[in-house]
């Protein structure tokens, strides 16, 4: 195990380079000038010239590189050209929200796509199956952003049940920071109407997440499931006499989770980066809306601190996905 | 194996019985939320909320990045001049009196008894450190201040600009430089940095109100300034709290609902829905914004000025009007708004006149072609314009390619004419109230390649009545001048001036006394001037 985590640890340092390095070329071969982005619209060009000796962007572009990556080995992202604030600490706060809504969302679905799919397998062709089935479909037809657009317009604006967005009321401060999550920390303090308003902002656009990714997970644990099902293993355990429940649980589905949490990791850093719509349906303060904003300004040591986040959350998420193969299957070895 | 799944089920309903905890019958979110929070206002109708789609990622006067900076700033900060809500004229503010004895030299008496946040004393050394911080790094106001050769504190309370060259439209940029507590920016700086990673984020002017709060693209709140000269009234707000909210159709049924008092985004949609709302006023006013397609006068077959005049002709301005702000425009005489006091009104209305406009094009010699058209993503008025002017010019044998870019994309292809396409959209609001700068910065040939002369318009009669217009402090002179550029640019063709579009803002009618403002693209809002009731 110590040898596999060595391994992933130095796997990230390339990567984190490899990102870095390519958003840095990438960035400045766009049609688009970040001095002139940070100098203002009406800035002559003898003033974006001055911008850009300011911000340092008159230097090569190995420089700039180089210059980043030494910060970024004291966890030192640079400034904003736009807001003048460290990145790092423009990053956490936001990298918080989109995590607490992404981490609680594939949590529920995950738990959720796994019932209604060993339901709808082992119902196989039953009344049950056939409205799985086809609210899989459904969920899979829907875009999420369209979901939830709905269930804003009809869960706030109609019913007044739940809050149009946000993750607390405005004015209201959240919970001494412990993890980011508003749930975790107002639950570690112990301070359940927090806790209370805290699920209560997160209902609408967790739901939203969680219907719009439920269906393909819940399709797929269905099929798994019914195709180890017919494996001779099975067969011959239930010939044994092994009690059925007994062959399902401790047989067939752990061998039908395996490609569902493969799936599942591909769908967690999909998801991360891709709530930005979801985000500004909510006015979710998450990173999605923050990384769009900073990509349309050229901001570009915030595209560059976001691009490497990520990079470094993808990996963690797949690194935790290989360690789960070895928790469920046995004959998986890392190494 | 059905025990187990009948458990799991048990813990899914719980897991969702747990999320809707609060959500049992209907929920006062803003009431009852405010009661929970520490930090609270208890009189709910002394806290105005405003929704913004963008948090100001500025709260500096200097620093304005977006157009939504300026929704904190210019109420935190004050200038020596302001501009008198909803026109462009000017009024004394922190200075009490002003003398313009030629177009160089702008002297200021201070008001006495006005008070930073901070408690210290406005003065004319805190005028001087303010504009000496505005001229010290660039930043977006750059360009008002650029003209300035000294700014003296002739005594405690009188200030005296003198500027490199004739300005008699300085004073309009007076009013967008707000004054800054130097004792207070002093304390907190960092590294020589004239405070601006602090005031980014704080606030300390002679304003009404002064940030008090906020959490990243959640919100902010301005709190009253207890000591503001001008002294505070029992119907007065007390609490401003702005909301980010980025979703246009969500901030409209968060104004239906109540849970905002006003919106800040352009509404052309669902005016039907906010009209029909009792408790909601709509209000609509003449813009000081000309929506144009700049024509690339230096790149066939723009350079031809018989082809600039058949597309004008061939523009179905009325069919804009209607369809793309649902009539709530205006068609423009030229590309000066008609709200500015300065425009010819000689000048007709554009019209459409596709025969004409066909008969031109044959006279020109160009025969059929294409060109293409860039507009700025997230506008979806450029492309309803685009379309039109798409089968306009399609009835003339011009075939027209819409291409939707980033902002700044386009700003990098029109710096020069060889990479500039043959028309770019660019929807032209006044940012200050000075005409002549307004037609300055879009056909003076100073700016050829700049934003925003994207015509690269270069034309000296023009460049020379524009510039007799910036020195003259004659007033009728200068409206001469400025009468001269207009028709020269109607003459022109130096751009396809489409239209006038509308200001319409909506807010909750328990409070009274907003003005829409036409300047700062409308995000400057006086708080101050509304009461709560009548």
């Amino acid at each position: 195990m110590a040898k596999f985590l060595a391994k992933r640890a130095l796997s990230l340092i390339f990567v984190v380079i490899g990102i870095t390095l390519i958003v840095f070329i990438a960035t400045h071969c766009l049609p688009a000038d970040p001095a002139r982005a940070a100098a203002g619209p009406s800035a002559s060009k003898e003033q974006v010239e001055e911008k850009r000796v300011e911000l340092g962007l008159d230097r090569p572009v190995y420089v700039q590189y180089l210059d980043y990556m030494k910060g970024l080995l004291h966890f030192d992202m640079g400034k904003s050209y736009k807001s003048k604030q460290p990145v790092t600490q423009e990053i956490s706060s936001r990298l918080a929200a989109t995590m607490e809504l992404t981490v609680l969302s594939l949590i529920i679905f995950f738990i959720i796509a796994l019932l209604m799919g060993s339901i709808a397998a082992l119902k196989r062709n039953r009344v049950i199956d056939h409205i799985i089935r086809f609210l899989s479909v459904g969920s899979m037809a829907v875009p999420p952003y369209w979901l939830a657009l709905l269930l804003q317009y009809f869960l706030y604006y109609k019913a007044q049940w739940f809050p149009s967005g946000y993750r607390l009321p405005a004015g209201m401060a959240g919970p001494d920071t412990v993890t980011g999550f508003y749930l975790l920390d107002s639950a570690i303090q112990g301070n359940w109407t927090l806790f209370a308003l805290s699920a209560k902002h997160l209902f609408l656009p967790v739901l939203s997440l969680v219907i719009g990714y439920c269906g393909i997970t819940t399709r797929m644990m269905r099929t798994q499931l019914l195709q180890e099902l017919r494996q001779d293993y099975i067969r011959t355990a239930r010939s044994k006499g092994i009690q059925e429940r007994t062959v399902i649980r401790r047989h067939a589905m752990k061998n039908a989770i395996s490609p569902i949490l493969t799936m599942l990791g591909m769908q967690a850093g999909g998801m991360i980066g891709g709530t930005v719509l979801i985000e500004k349906i909510f006015s979710w303060p998450g990173l999605g809306s923050y990384a769009l904003e900073a990509i349309m300004s050229m901001d570009l040591l915030v595209i560059a601190g976001i691009t490497t986040v990520m990079a470094v959350i993808f990996i963690l998420i797949n690194l935790i996905v290989d360690i789960s193969y070895v928790l469920i299957d046995p004959r998986v070895r890392l190494s | 194996m059905k025990k187990n799944l009948k458990k799991a089920a048990a813990f899914v309903v719980i897991l969702t019985m747990l999320m809707s905890l609060g959500a049992c019958g209907k929920s006062e979110d803003k009431k009852e939320d405010k009661k929970d929070s520490t930090n609270a206002v208890s009189d709910e109708d002394k806290t105005f909320t405003a929704a913004l789609g963008v948090m100001p990622s500025n709260f500096d006067p200097t620093n304005l990045v977006g157009a939504g900076d300026m929704n904190a700033s210019r109420t935190c900060y004050e200038p020596l001049v302001e501009e008198v809500r909803g026109t462009t004229e000017l009024e004394p503010w922190l200075a009490e009196s002003y003398e313009v004895p030629d177009a160089k030299t702008y002297i200021f008496k201070l008001r006495e008894g006005v008070k930073f946040a901070d408690g210290t004393d406005l003065n004319a050394e805190a005028v001087v450190y303010s504009y000496n911080r505005a001229m010290a790094f660039v930043s977006s106001i750059s360009t008002l201040v650029q003209e300035i050769e000294s700014v003296e504190a002739t005594d405690d309370m009188t200030v005296t600009i003198k500027l490199k060259s004739d300005n008699s439209g300085f004073l309009y940029n007076v009013a967008k430089i707000g004054i800054i507590s130097p004792t207070w920016c002093k304390e907190n700086e960092s590294d020589g940095d004239w405070a601006q990673a602090y005031c980014a984020r704080h606030s300390c002017g002679t304003g009404a109100y002064q940030i008090s709060g906020y959490e990243e693209d959640q919100y902010y709140t301005m709190e009253k300034f207890e000591d503001y000269w001008g002294g505070w009234k029992d119907n007065q707000i007390d609490t401003i709290q702005t909301l980010i909210v980025k979703d246009n159709a969500t901030q409209i049924q968060m104004l239906n609902s109540g849970e905002v008092d006003k919106l800040q985004i352009p509404i052309t949609e669902n005016l039907d829905i906010l009209e029909a709302n009792e408790n909601i006023d709509v209000l609509t006013e003449e813009s000081l914004q000309t929506n144009i397609f700049t024509f690339n006068t230096k790149k066939a077959p723009f350079d031809n000025l018989l082809v600039r005049q058949a597309v004008t002709l061939a523009m179905d301005y009325e069919g804009v009007k209607d369809n793309v702000y649902n009539g709530k425009a205006t068609v423009p005489s030229g590309f000066m708004p008609a709200k500015f006091a300065e425009h010819d009104d000689s000048i007709p209305q554009q019209s459409q006149n596709l025969e004409k406009a066909k008969e031109l094009m044959e006279q020109s010699g160009v025969g059929e072609c294409n060109i293409s058209v860039h507009l700025c993503e997230g506008s979806d008025d450029q492309v309803q314009m685009a379309q039109i002017l798409q089968a306009n010019l399609a009835e003339i044998g011009i075939t027209l390619e819409v291409k939707v870019m980033p902002w700044l994309s386009m700003v990098e292809e029109n710096s020069s004419p060889d990479t500039a396409p043959e028309l770019s959209a660019l929807n032209m609001g006044a940012f200050t109230g000075d005409s002549v700068f307004f037609l300055k910065q879009n056909f003076h040939s100073m700016y050829s390649g700049q934003p925003y002369n994207w015509s690269f318009y270069e034309n000296p009669k023009f460049d020379e009545a524009i510039d007799k217009a910036t020195a003259t402090v004659d007033e009728k002179e200068k409206q001469e001048y400025l009468n001269t550029a207009q028709n020269i640019l109607v003459d022109d063709c130096a751009a396809l001036y489409i239209t006038s579009p509308d200001s319409v803002e909506a807010i909750n009618n328990k409070y009274q006394g907003f003005k829409i403002h036409p300047l700062d693209y409308y995000y400057s809002i006086r708080f101050y001037q509304i009461s709560i009731g009548e």
